[in-house]
């Protein structure tokens, strides 16, 4: 049987499903003298936003049990210099590019959308709705679904045709599927989930929280199950590919997404310590599914899940 | 695999000895692609992937021979996992990293070498290096008790003689006090001298604020909480003295010319 692990997400077609998650492969170029990223599906950038950011001061990560804390803070250098000297190399390296974007306000990822489309050298835009909206007194833009198709419904408008528009959600929500249902409305080519679970440490000898902003992004192996989850929530309410996120460091993970209703899943937090494991998981991927006797994503799919092959093909 | 001079591979203890108090050199079997400077360092991770999500920075003491040595003390979880090793026991290194010492602007003149605990490490590579090319470094050490020296680096020989200096319990080759005043009288005595330190955060904020105001000027190796140690996750930043920019202490340090950041708590912004 021959395997076809290509990935389709609206008009764009990547060459498997493994990406890196934003925030955990820098621009894409850290590792070019170490890693092949040619062979992942894509990698997604570090979230860029129109104006450079310093980020957060110290402390900005913390190890935990099965998981880390980061407040990073979305430092980047801004759109103007990663259009100028980062897009260049992903292009040149022939790496297929999903470019994640925060916004300050709802118009601001039209206008990044438009000055990115004046370039070559991306496949996505993954919209970053985790971030404060400045002109609603700091609330996640991500977290209202009425908001967030508006968001979605603009960002669209100012997409090139030949390109796709992912929009990334955050797990700290009621309903995650009610919000992805929104992005569907909105016009999204594919759901990510998730983005990081709000968490705290304590520092019991100075007895306040760890971070000075208290809360930070957990991420890691703990968060796994949270993350298979909130797939299945959002498989249930979407009809389009989900790019699952959370926790995954086995061949196991990527397929128990699969299962859960994903088409697609990006590595993170784990690449901290082992850089290459999204190439393995390409190498290996096809084997396994040789091995098992699968011929696309989609057969894994679970059969409670709308969608199934057995239930939509007959 | 090993690219553009880094390598990341699975290495095996070969050797293992205790020098201090829950403190140990381990030496580990593996071929890197390039020499290492003082001041370089490791990322090591120690292999349980579900219990340790991130590998550890720690600075590399030695590397010759195909054998690589690092210094470890037990400071948290990971660090206690790590020591405990025996021959042996494996675990996955990413090396060479970071930038180094200048070997050239130590010398032909005075330099002076202010360690404090595991600070010791690149400041002993230092040493031998100066020494090698002739040099002779004026190296000073800290630690809390005399169970914390750890005597098995301390010698006249490949990097002494060091000054050696307690909090408490001094003997007759130990001075009593801070590390700082062995800094202040090599000062008195050499008042052109170049310093370089690396110790607690506190030990190298006193060092600094002792070398601005000689106006000596003093190279930091910079020890941060890190993530991937290869410029990726923006977890070991400092912020640098010029602008808004922040730099890496894996990429662009950890080894910096303390004016090139701003190193004291009075210096740093509370941005975000």
């Amino acid at each position: 049987m021959s395997v076809d692990l290509r990935f389709q997400c609206g008009p764009v077609e990547f060459a498997n499903p493994v990406f890196t998650a934003s925030g955990t492969w820098g621009y894409g170029i850290e590792y070019l003298d170490f890693v092949d990223a040619s062979c992942l599906g894509g990698i997604v950038t570090k979230t860029i936003t129109v104006e450079p950011r310093p980020g957060n001061p110290q402390p900005r990560v913390r190890e935990l049990r099965h998981g880390m804390l980061n407040s990073i803070g979305l430092e980047n250098v801004g759109l103007e210099a990663f259009v100028a000297t980062k897009l260049p190399v992903l292009r040149e390296h022939s790496i297929a590019t999903v470019v994640s974007l925060a916004a300050r306000d709802e118009s601001e990822f039209s206008t990044m959308i438009a000055e990115l489309s004046r370039h070559d050298g991306w496949k996505a835009v993954e919209l970053n709705l985790s971030c404060p909206n400045v002109a609603r007194g700091g609330l996640d833009f991500g977290r209202e679904p009425e908001q967030v198709e508006r968001i979605v419904a603009l960002a669209r408008r100012a997409m090139p045709d030949d390109r796709a528009l992912w929009v990334k959600l955050t797990p700290n929500v009621t309903s995650i599927g009610a919000l992805a249902a929104a992005a569907e409305r909105g016009g999204a080519h594919a759901i990510s989930a998730i983005n990081t679970v709000v968490g705290m440490e304590i520092d019991l000898a100075r007895r306040e929280p760890v971070f000075p902003r208290a809360t930070a992004g957990y991420s890691g192996p703990a968060i796994l199950p949270i993350a298979l989850a909130k797939v299945w929530e959002v498989a249930h309410a979407v009809s389009i590919p989900i790019v699952g996120i959370g926790g995954i460091g086995s061949m196991d993970d990527v397929l128990s997404f699969f299962v859960a209703g994903a088409a697609a899943v990006q590595v993170g937090t784990s690449l901290f310590a082992r850089p290459a494991l999204a190439g393995d998981f390409v190498r290996d991927l096809e084997r396994r599914f040789e091995a098992e006797g699968l011929a696309k994503v989609a057969d894994l799919r679970s059969s409670r899940l709308p969608g199934h092959p057995a239930t939509t093909t007959g | 695999m090993t690219h553009g001079g880094r390598t990341m591979s699975e290495a095996r203890v070969v050797a293992r000895e205790e020098v201090a108090r829950e403190t140990v050199v381990l030496r580990y079997g593996i071929d890197l692609e390039r020499p290492v400077d003082p001041g370089q360092f490791a990322m090591v991770h120690p292999g349980d992937d579900d219990r340790y999500v991130l590998p550890r920075p720690l600075s590399i003491l030695d590397y010759e021979g195909g054998e690589l040595s690092l210094l470890i003390k037990v400071a948290g979880r990971g660090s206690a996992e790590l020591a405990a090793q025996s021959v042996g026991d494996t675990v996955r290194i990413f090396a060479p990293l970071g930038t180094s010492f200048e070997l050239d602007e130590f010398i032909g003149r005075p330099a002076i070498l202010v360690a404090g605990g595991v600070g010791v490490v690149p400041l002993h590579m230092l040493a031998r290096r100066l020494k090698a090319r002739g040099s002779s470094p004026l190296p000073i050490f800290g630690a809390r008790t005399p169970e914390d020296l750890p005597m098995p680096l301390l010698g006249a020989e490949p990097a002494g003689p060091w000054q050696l200096w307690v909090e408490s319990g001094a003997r007759d080759d130990l001075r009593e006090g801070l590390v700082t005043r062995g800094l202040e009288e090599a000062l008195d005595e050499h008042p052109d001298a170049i310093v370089a330190t690396c110790g607690p955060t506190p030990m190298m904020h006193a060092v600094a604020r002792i070398c601005r105001g000689r106006g000596a000027p003093l190279r930091v190796c910079l020890e941060e909480q890190m993530g991937c140690g290869a410029g990726v996750c923006r977890a070991c930043v400092v912020d640098d003295a010029k602008g808004p920019t922040r730099r890496t202490v894996c990429l662009e340090g950890p080894v910096f010319d303390v004016d090139a950041i701003r190193f004291l708590p009075e210096e740093q912004e509370v941005a975000s």
